[in-house]
């Protein structure tokens, strides 16, 4: 504390935010701040915004900063505190194998996570930025030589996920990217800041738009019915970005493409035979005049780097009121007809999780670990894994208030349970947050819930950590949900390798 | 852009199956130039899975210049002219 009253972080020496438990800048937990990082005073959730002010000084100039506490204030207003993680805080040439490592260290540092999926991750800055994971592609036939992805941001290890023992791709971090650089200026964060300010106050959107190639009509079909969508459109007959156009004015909320996408072109076409209408360019995303969220299963679909807004859907869609797009950054996998698989999966489970209120890079997540569970080929199960990222906050998530009619469902108290479990054979079982690996298994446990007990999908478990009569670690997640007057209740325990042990359920 | 000026190259045009099951599963220009050697070809400007400038020169023997992207092993197209099929001695 200084005479003027003043607090100083005593690790980088950066003044220190008022009300924040947390140095703003390198991350560092204050002492007397009490609350674990996920709960900061206030009920605000901890997350970290990874960055490198230096690079995005000498890029864009000294605005970066007021643009950058301003997006962070916005965030508090919204119980979100993001503290910094500045990469300008490591040697010039850092990789991004000392990105993770830095990253993590933060992360552990704080030693929280939260009931909704641990910290998440803003990755502020484009590759140039913040360095994108880019991994050799091992699908058998397919042209694609590599891939790039966010998920050492997710995984906090920059280890060969291909090599994954058991398939493990247990993802831990909800991971979302602002591309802030030479092709998305600050101009364009404010316009993204706007938007993202827009969704978390407005009104009751539930509003889907579905455009599909019409060669894949019968697979779009069943995704866009199970996020609730009606009317999907399908191209041709849309034959140009003018009728997409014609469709994004009536303001739908959530859009869903599965169109043919390319490394050679900035647009995404539909299919009819021989017949390939480009459907939506960069622009056409801005005729909504409300933030929307999309998801595309285009290949290519989030094709960034070395463009800017004219050359990227992706890039003028964030900058023009798009708060979340899930896509993937190489070619991606699909059948024309159910069953549904890879980027259907995916894309599926981030839109229904979004609509159901969930944050993007949590809902994210949840297609990601259907996509694992999706019985198709185990290597383009992996690349679709790995391909589909983020970009948007990753903390963007429909108001309370405008949440659909399933959403507002949300579990009970559990004392309303009209039931009686027997008791396992566990000792001292403690409901706590899911901290680090154990997000692996909760999402198994989703994924299991999700097929074996439907009407629970989505739901947030509670969670309990404990021991067997033996000693070993055992996790448990109870699933609930009000119907009626009685309470759908599954309770799952399961060991920290993900295995099942036991399943009780209760009416 | 990793492109770079290139020599003139002949070989077939053929437009072969590429990434089926994907969502860019369609037709793609390759020119033949050996057993086991082709390369994808693209006309900028072109509508990506039409190809329109290429179209007429399906299955013929062709003779071509333009930039090898090697990020995308990717050719792209300048100037492209159907010639004499060596194979046949007739105009292809």
């Amino acid at each position: 504390m200084t005479e003027s009253g003043q607090r100083f972080c005593t690790a980088c020496g950066t003044r220190l935010a008022p009300g924040r438990p947390f140095c703003t800048h390198c991350g560092k937990k204050l002492a007397g701040a009490g609350a674990p990082a996920v709960s900061a005073p206030g009920g605000n959730r901890a997350a970290f915004c990874v960055t490198d002010t230096r690079k995005l000084s000498r890029l864009l100039g000294d605005g970066v900063h007021g643009a950058l506490a301003g997006y962070l204030d916005d965030a508090k207003e919204h119980g979100v505190d993001y503290a910094i993680v500045d990469l300008a805080g490591l040697k010039q040439d850092y990789r991004l194998e000392d990105v993770i490592s830095f990253l993590k260290a933060r992360v552990q540092a704080h030693g929280g996570t939260s009931a909704e999926g641990g910290p998440a991750v803003l990755i502020l800055g484009d590759a140039n930025i913040v360095p994108m994971a880019v991994f050799a592609n091992q699908v058998d036939g397919d042209p694609d030589q590599d891939l790039d992805t966010d998920y050492p941001f997710a995984a906090l290890c920059t280890d060969d996920p291909w090599a994954a023992p058991g398939g493990g791709l247990g993802p831990l971090l909800p991971v979302g990217r602002l591309p802030l650089g030479a092709g998305f200026g600050l101009a364009d964060l404010e316009g993204y800041r706007k938007a993202l300010r827009a969704f978390a106050t407005t009104g009751n959107p539930r509003t889907l738009l579905g455009l599909s190639a019409q060669a894949w009509q019968p697979a779009s079909e069943q995704v866009f019915r199970s996020i609730e969508g009606e009317g999907l459109q399908v191209s041709p007959p849309i034959g140009s970005a003018a009728d997409t156009e014609q469709l994004i004015r009536a303001n739908p909320d959530f859009l869903y493409f599965n169109l043919h996408g390319s490394d050679q072109d900035p647009g995404w076409f539909g299919q009819q035979a021989a017949d390939y209408p480009r459907v939506v360019v960069p622009g056409t995303l801005a005729r909504s005049s409300r933030p929307v969220v999309v998801g595309v299963e285009a290949c290519y679909g989030t094709r960034f780097q070395g463009l800017d807004k004219n050359t990227s859907i992706l890039l003028h869609a964030l900058a023009t009121g798009c708060v979340a797009l899930a896509g993937s950054s190489r070619i991606a996998f699909g059948p024309p007809s159910p069953p549904i698989k890879l980027a259907d999966v995916v894309i599926q489970g981030f839109l229904q999780a979004m609509i159901r209120g969930k944050p993007a890079g949590m809902a994210l997540l949840q297609g990601r670990a259907a996509v694992l569970e999706d019985g198709s080929d185990r290597a383009r199960q992996r690349k679709t894994f790995l391909a589909f990222n983020l970009f948007g906050d990753p903390l963007a998530a429909l108001p309370a208030s405008g949440k659909s009619a399933g959403a507002a469902a949300r579990p009970g108290p559990l004392a309303l349970a009209p039931m009686k479990l027997p008791m396992p054979d566990v000792l001292g079982m403690v409901r706590t947050a899911i901290a680090g690996s154990q997000m692996r298994v909760k999402l198994l446990m989703d994924a299991h819930v999700g097929r074996a007990h439907p009407g629970l999908k989505g739901v947030e478990p509670a969670f309990y950590q404990g021991r067997t009569a033996s000693g070993g670690e055992l996790y448990r997640f109870v699933y609930s949900r009000k119907a009626g007057p009685l309470l759908d209740l599954v309770m799952l325990d399961a060991y920290p390798d993900g295995t099942l042990r036991a399943e009780l359920l209760g009416k | 852009m990793e492109a770079k000026e290139d020599h003139p190259r002949e070989g077939y045009v053929v437009f072969l199956p590429w990434a089926p099951g994907s969502r860019s599963e369609s037709l793609q220009p390759f020119l033949v130039t050996g057993p086991g050697s082709a390369v994808r070809l693209f006309c900028p400007g072109d509508n990506p899975f039409q190809n329109e400038s290429l179209k007429a020169c399906h299955l013929h023997w062709c003779s071509l210049r333009g930039q090898w992207d090697a990020g995308k092993s990717l050719l792209l197209v300048s100037d492209i002219r159907i010639l004499e099929d060596p194979a046949s001695g007739r105009p292809s």
